[in-house]
């Protein structure tokens, strides 16, 4: 198996909203992350991959396992909502002996550790806990199950960088293996610019990249010039473009090559929140 | 299976205090007409509804959405929730009984026709309200179901209270030794029947819910 998760023209329409051939995938050991504004469609996205939501057309596989999720599908999937879903009376030991009843693979060993890493009081009520340290219960409850998929909806969200730090390296030991994965979905790219492989960006409804994260930080950039420049670039090398009050930004697919060609103009690199706004607030120039 | 009935098991005990007070003050109530055995009544029905309680509390916590990620069948945590109601009429029934019984013992009015027949009834109303109950809530959420929840335990009552007139009005003997006892039998084998429908009808409405 090469991907863990295949999305194929996935489609699913709302009233005003709908994803529209939405395709990418998380290949097998890596870390793959999903951007997008605000309703962009990222936990539509998720949910379609879990199978909470009927799909209008579009196929996908999980874990080798073709359209529906199956129940024993769902033994090797870890998942973590933006939200705490436990019960706040329940203690995160009674928590756990909770899960064991649920999960054929439950480690109890590896819950009591990683409850001894992020420092949860196994006595502790879930509803006593910090919205951050509840996260981090959440993802010890994902991991304790030894899955071979993580998929994390805004997981980090709400969190101080010392804790999301914390949790970015508990992704990385997790995909060492090479044999696990991670579908991350989150606004805070610079998280993603530490930890994925991929980047998957998702704008009203569909997906207008997906690409390696080396990809984009290392040779998109973003060009700088007046606007007699810009009239002289050539509409081939534009991704989007923006007017600014005394200038034009324009993305490109390769800093360097343009570099050479337009030497006039100023090259910066480009972080992916640049990449997004460019995409979101300037305009995309048109394929053919 | 056995994790969300463990998960239930640790939030009744959580609510356990309240329920108890709750269930012995309304089965005093009911004794006070001058019939201990009507404290059985109190329990079963008491017992019956803390699992319409557990069902509520997964809402607002989101374990919910949880479950539908976990490796559990949308068809176990719906019969899971049935299996509860039954545990826990049950339970209720062992000990209201034991209470009514003793009780009635000790002040020399026990009729153990009448103690078999709230029994009966008590099974009966709880099993058939707590089926309702729960095919509400997993039908229209905690919120929209409230408005149901009254008719539930209405239902059933009235069932029972028409059944009584009317057998009275006719004349028939419910005492002991009496065909008409048949009665006392038959609702029971209804609520079961009616648990088993709407659990069929629960399944069927949860495997069509989207998230």
């Amino acid at each position: 198996m090469s991907s863990a998760i295949e999305v194929r023209n996935l489609q699913k329409s709302y009233t005003g909203f709908g994803l529209q051939n939405v395709s990418f995938c998380v290949p097998q050991g890596s870390i793959v992350g999903l951007i997008g504004e605000n309703g962009a469609g990222k936990t539509t996205t998720i949910k379609a991959i879990l199978n909470l939501i009927d799909i209008g057309g579009g196929e996908i596989s999980v874990l080798g396992s073709p359209n529906k999720i199956t129940k024993r599908t769902r033994e090797d999937i870890g998942v973590v909502f933006d939200d705490i879903c436990f019960h706040e009376n329940l203690s995160v030991s009674q928590l756990g002996k909770v899960m064991q009843g649920m999960y054929k693979r439950w480690d109890m060993a590896l819950f009591k550790q990683y409850c001894q890493r992020f420092s949860l009081d196994s006595k502790k009520r879930v509803g006593d806990l910090s919205k951050g340290m509840k996260m981090k219960l959440s993802i010890t409850v994902a991991l304790s199950h030894q899955p071979r998929l993580l998929i994390l909806d805004e997981a980090t969200s709400g969190l101080d960088p010392v804790m999301r730090d914390e949790i970015l390296d508990v992704f990385l030991d997790f995909i060492q293996d090479e044999q696990n994965s991670v579908l991350l979905s989150s606004h805070i790219t610079s998280d993603l610019e530490k930890v994925a492989d991929y980047i998957v960006f998702i704008h009203q409804g569909k997906v207008i990249f997906s690409l390696t994260k080396d990809t984009l930080l290392y040779q998109y950039g973003i060009l700088r010039c007046r606007t007699d420049e810009f009239k002289q670039i050539d509409k081939d090398d534009i991704l989007a473009y923006q007017k600014k009050d005394f200038e034009w930004e324009v993305l490109v697919a390769d800093k360097e090559k343009a570099a050479q060609k337009y030497k006039k103009c100023v090259i910066d690199h480009a972080t992916i929140d640049e990449i997004m706004l460019l995409y979101i607030k300037g305009v995309q120039q048109c394929e053919g | 299976m056995r994790g969300l009935i463990l998960k239930d098991f640790y939030n009744m005990l959580k609510n356990i205090g309240p329920t108890l007070v709750t269930t012995i003050c309304v089965g005093l109530l009911l004794m006070v007409q001058g019939n201990p055995s009507l404290f059985v009544i109190g329990f079963a029905v008491a017992g019956g509804g803390v699992c319409s309680t557990c069902l509520r509390m997964d809402e607002t916590a989101g374990w919910t959405k949880f479950e539908l990620i976990a490796p559990v069948s949308r068809t176990t945590v719906v019969v899971e929730k049935y299996v509860l109601l039954l545990l826990l009429t049950i339970t209720g029934l062992i000990v209201g009984g034991v209470i009514s019984y003793v009780a009635g013992t000790l002040t020399g009015t026990l009729d153990i026709s009448k103690f078999i027949m709230y029994v009966s009834v008590a099974f009966s109303i709880s099993l058939i309200s707590g089926s309702l109950i729960i095919f509400f809530l997993f039908k229209f959420g905690m919120i929209k179901a409230d408005f149901f929840t009254v008719l539930c335990y209405a239902v059933p009552v009235g069932i029972f209270v028409a059944a009584l007139v009317v057998v009275k009005k006719l004349g028939l003997n419910i005492m002991v030794g009496s065909p008409y006892m048949t009665i006392t039998y038959f609702f029971p084998l209804l609520a079961l029947v009616v648990s088993l429908l709407t659990a069929v009808a629960t399944v069927a409405v949860y495997h069509k819910k989207q998230f």
